[in-house]
């Protein structure tokens, strides 16, 4: 059997056992174990090596869980988490939302715009969208979904502003990029900066637009007096204390962008026992909600982890990679709507960074024979790898905003909400193909 | 009936037992955020940094993931897609999740022996991480690895024996809709919720 | 049918010497197997992660990979004993003197055989440099308690050796965001790392003692190795020497020209401080330290650790001076 068509037979049944209802965790580690065996079996020249195969596998899998969860960039998660989780417990959340509701009462959809705007500031602290949209979701689905927002619209407004974190600098995936292509990290950040402020323009309009056409998707706000206005700021300190603190400490060095998260928990549990705002039973639960949150997506996370290697075993992204670029005599535009078309393909099945490592090596090449900019290249780059992670049914930022929901909100609920966004997000990226100085003009000032 | 007190009985033990695993978890996760505290602040003002914390993080990390996998079972929030299943029949939703539990049993009961093997390897050579200082072993981290997914399959285990130890289902899109508008009642003047309401 | 063997690589494929080795070595192996078998490389940790490469190979998720023995001290004690803290920091002397001395250690090879590899070449990534951005640290007094990211390894030396300095553990990618908000004044390095990591635009001086460096390994699941025919073996092992001079010569040349580029780089020169013999020397004294601590380490697994390592320095001497009297291959070959 082809390595090819084993890889597209165990994605498929991976996706009807996850329709059926099978956990997701369950059914990720059973496709990436069952396909590994498989690949690996399939390297016999003529028969199938199925002893060995399965030894190898074992060894891998009894690996896997260790692997994959001590990963020291993978402690801002739980960090995060507790944060939004402590400043919830303590009403901080509650407050800032209140007296955003009532400053943005004219604006359709206020609360959602508020915190889209919220996921590109705490962009701007955090190196990853996973943990972007781990403290907002926790801090701002729940305040929406307080004030009457529609549910698809509060989780997809979070999911997808939270892909925001590896746009806005600082970035991990710039930083791997940047190695790889070697170019210079300063100048793929600052790169970041434009498209980053362009997407969040976009997904407020989007916001404000339908919620305009259909207030039913966020409650209007009854107007109040402007003592009333700044009488609710009162509420606002805490958060606003926090914030200050946060990217205060990551500018001027005095934390890294990794332990901005552990920093910003304890700040957070500061406030909430300076405040006498919440009780020991109060923060116990807390750090609970925090632990099953990041229990259940990290049971995920290994499974994506499982699925990733055997996909990269089967050379699927390779081979589509190259033919995805390999027309001859076509105008440079075609290539690049097919290499889109591929990585939102591949988005909807791997993760991140697992693709930009693999298909790189034949991107970049075709990408400097075009004499396309690799900054700016980058930058779309990234714009495809975060759709990636709200497209179903592999969406690690949907994950994580279904796992600090619970069952407030479904996961498809979630999915429907952030097409919106993905539409968005291609328009986004049509402008930044079309208008490469958009993306350039900031590093062309260095 | 019978059966029934049994499983009762046998639920109740595992969520003591579930109660102080998470305790420990809540434990370890303070002391991450600790951990990340003190060695900033120590950097910062002292010019002394924690050795090894990075390891010790890492390690800290997989107690926070592994511990609590039961207790979230029994809460019935492991991550799944319900919007194909909901609209089949309660009976047909009812045999799907047990053939999930059954799956889920064969394979991280499959992954808690292999991760057995793995850290008693680690355990007969004491390995330590990556450029440690500290020497500190890796064994009890992953150690945590197939006592946490074990006892993560015993509770998926009781579950598919007794279907009185099911969390309740999730419930259909209508009826979380219904329940919602319940809740809305609650929502005081300013459109704050009593809290009271929003827990279970 | 062919062949397809996985190699997993943490290298970016950037046209570097090193990497361009690497082509030239699948290429070959390709042409000299009549097409028979084929190595497929898999770079920058795109198929498993570094940290993971030794496991995989073993358990044959990877049929070839990259290792940095490092990572699993306590599978790999012996070919740990590859690194040195002090002596030649020269990738062409290192990996000839290990060839030399895994030729007559049968333990090294039991070591192998254990984690059901198949040796195939080792390499240097030549020595760790110090960067830093007020001043060059030419000695350890130099250091005057800045905060320097290093590695556990380095840290522990500079405990042992009271050097005044704050190690921060950090990832090496984390250095280039730490060094320009100041989160740390310093990092140890590899010269050719700097430039494609952009540490230059964050740092101004650059210090390399010379002494001691890092090596690593690269190894084949031996079922496998065992999976080729016997032709097919003869050709990876006709070119395992060649391989190992090739990329010493490789490692060399990419620094020195990385050297030159950081020099001159219109942008972000680098200030690279010359270091006199006693400024070396007291390099040489904290981290011979290292040295004793790391035969001290690995023989809790393996009671040969210092045999090989006695013997490791002894030839490491002994092809620095060879080099030092007739050159390096390379260049002996080029009158003919
Ligand atoms: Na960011
Ligand atoms: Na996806």
């Amino acid at each position: 059997m082809e390595p090819q068509t084993i890889g597209i037979v165990v994605t498929t049944l991976m996706i009807l056992a996850l329709l059926l209802r099978i956990p997701i965790a369950v059914s990720l580690v059973a496709a990436g174990y069952g396909g590994l065996v498989l690949v690996l079996a399939a390297r016999g020249d003529d028969t199938m090596m199925f002893a060995s195969a399965f030894q190898s596998a074992n060894t891998f899998l009894g690996e896997l869980p260790y692997s994959s969860t001590a990963e020291y960039t993978f402690t801002t998660i739980p960090m995060f988490l507790l944060m939004g989780y402590l400043a919830t417990e303590g009403g901080f959340t509650r407050d800032i939302y209140a007296t955003a509701r009532l400053w943005l009462a004219r604006i359709p959809g206020g609360l959602a715009v508020a915190s889209s705007v919220g996921c590109a500031l705490f962009a701007a602290i955090s190196g990853s969208s996973l943990a972007t949209a781990a403290a907002m979701g926790k801090m701002a689905l729940p305040e929406m979904l307080n004030w009457k927002y529609d549910k698809g619209l509060a989780a997809g407004v979070v999911a997808a502003s939270g892909t925001l974190g590896s746009l806005i600098p600082p970035s991990i995936l710039m930083i791997l990029y940047a190695v790889f292509t070697e170019q210079s990290i300063a100048k793929l950040f600052v790169a970041g900066v434009i498209p980053g402020l362009l997407s969040l323009g976009i997904y407020v309009a989007m916001v404000m637009l339908r919620c305009r056409l259909n207030p039913d998707l966020a409650p209007p706000v009854p107007r109040v007096g402007f003592r009333e206005k700044i009488h609710s700021l009162k509420g606002a300190w805490g958060m606003i204390v926090l914030i200050v603190l946060v990217v205060t400490g990551l500018y001027t060095g005095v934390f890294t962008p990794t332990e901005a998260g552990g920093v910003g928990s304890f700040g957070a549990f500061l406030l909430c026992l300076l405040s006498r705002r919440i009780g020991m039973a109060d923060a116990s639960n807390a750090f609970k909600e925090t632990l099953k949150s990041t229990s259940m997506l990290f049971a995920a996370i290994i499974g994506a982890y499982m699925v990733t290697t055997f996909t990269a075993l089967t050379g699927i992204a390779g081979d589509l990679t190259n033919w995805a670029a390999g027309f001859n005599d076509v105008p440079p535009i075609v290539i690049l709507v097919s290499l889109s078309l591929l990585y939102v393909f591949l988005g909807t099945f791997m993760g991140a960074i697992e693709i930009m490592l693999l298909t790189l090596p034949v991107v970049v090449p075709i990408i400097k024979g075009l004499e396309y900019d690799l900054i700016w290249f980058g930058i779309i780059m990234i714009k495809y790898l975060e759709i990636g992670l709200i497209s179903p049914p592999l969406g690690i930022n949907v994950f994580i905003i279904k796992s600090v929901a619970g069952d407030k909100v479904r996961l498809a609920q979630i999915f429907r909400g952030v097409t919106w966004f993905i539409a968005m997000d291609i328009l986004t990226l049509a402008i930044l193909i079309l208008f490469p100085e958009i993306t350039l003009y900031l590093p062309s000032l260095m | 009936m019978a059966s029934n007190k049994l499983a009762a009985t046998i639920t109740t033990a595992m969520d003591r037992i579930d109660t102080i695993l998470v305790f420990l978890a809540q434990l370890i996760l303070a002391a991450l955020m600790m951990l990340t505290f003190v060695n900033v602040v120590g950097r910062a003002l002292f010019q002394q940094s924690l050795p090894d914390g990075l390891i010790v993080s890492e390690m800290m990390l997989v107690a926070i993931v592994f511990l609590p996998l039961s207790y979230v079972q029994s809460m019935g929030a492991h991550l799944e897609v319900t919007v194909f299943t909901d609209l089949l029949p309660a009976r047909v939703q009812k045999a799907l999740f047990c053939a999930g539990l059954a799956a889920g049993i064969l394979v991280f009961g499959h992954m808690a022996w292999l991760g057995w093997l793995s850290a008693h390897e680690s355990f007969k050579t004491g390995g330590y991480g990556f450029s440690a200082i500290l020497y500190i072993p890796e064994w009890p981290a992953r150690m945590l690895i197939p006592l946490g997914l074990g006892w993560w399959c015993l509770r998926m285990l009781t579950q598919l024996i007794w279907p009185s130890s099911q969390p309740e289902q999730a419930e259909s899109e209508l009826q979380l809709a219904l329940e919602n508008a319940g809740l809305d009642d609650q929502v005081d003047r300013f459109g704050r919720r009593d809290q009271s309401g929003d827990k279970r | 049918a062919t062949k397809t063997l996985s190699f997993a690589l943490p290298l970016a494929p950037t046209g570097s010497r090193v990497h361009q080795t690497w082509e030239w070595w699948a290429d070959t192996v390709k042409e000299k197997t009549g097409g028979s078998v084929e190595v497929k490389i898999y770079y920058m940790q795109s198929l498993v992660k570094l940290k993971d490469a030794a496991q995989a190979v073993t358990a044959g998720i990877a049929d070839l990979a990259y290792m940095s023995p490092a990572y699993t001290p306590d599978k790999l004690p012996l070919w740990y004993m590859e690194n040195t803290r002090i002596g030649s920091s020269d990738p062409y002397v290192v990996t000839e003197a290990f060839r030399r001395v895994r030729e007559n250690f049968p333990p090294l090879r039991e070591e192998e055989k254990k984690n059901n590899m198949k040796y195939v070449v080792h390499l240097s990534n030549g020595p760790q440099v110090l960067i830093s951005k007020t001043h060059p640290y030419t000695t350890p007094d130099d250091f005057q308690g800045d905060k320097v990211r290093m590695p556990g390894t380095m840290a522990k030396v500079a405990k042992m050796a009271d050097w005044k300095v704050d190690p921060v553990s950090l990832y090496f990618s984390e250095i280039y965001s730490a060094m320009g908000r100041g989160t740390i004044d310093g990092a140890m390095t590899y010269v050719p790392l700097i430039g494609p990591n952009s540490q230059n635009e964050v740092s101004k001086y650059v210090v390399e003692p010379k002494v001691g460096q890092n090596s690593n390994v690269v190894m084949m699941n031996l079922n496998s190795w065992q999976r080729l025919s016997e032709k097919e073996q003869a050709v990876f092992d006709g070119l395992r020497t060649e391989l190992m001079v090739r990329m010493a010569r490789a490692g060399i040349e990419d620094e020195a020209e990385q050297r030159e580029l950081l020099k001159n780089d219109p942008d972000n020169p680098l200030i690279f401080q010359e270091l006199t013999p006693a400024q070396r020397q007291a390099w040489e004294k904290g981290l011979a330290l290292g040295d004793d601590e790391m035969i001290k380490q690995m023989s809790r697994w393996n009671r040969h650790a210092g045999d090989l390592h006695q013997a490791y320095k002894e030839e490491i001497e002994k092809v620095a001076r060879e080099v030092e009297a007739e050159g390096y291959p390379w260049d002996r070959q080029r009158p003919q």
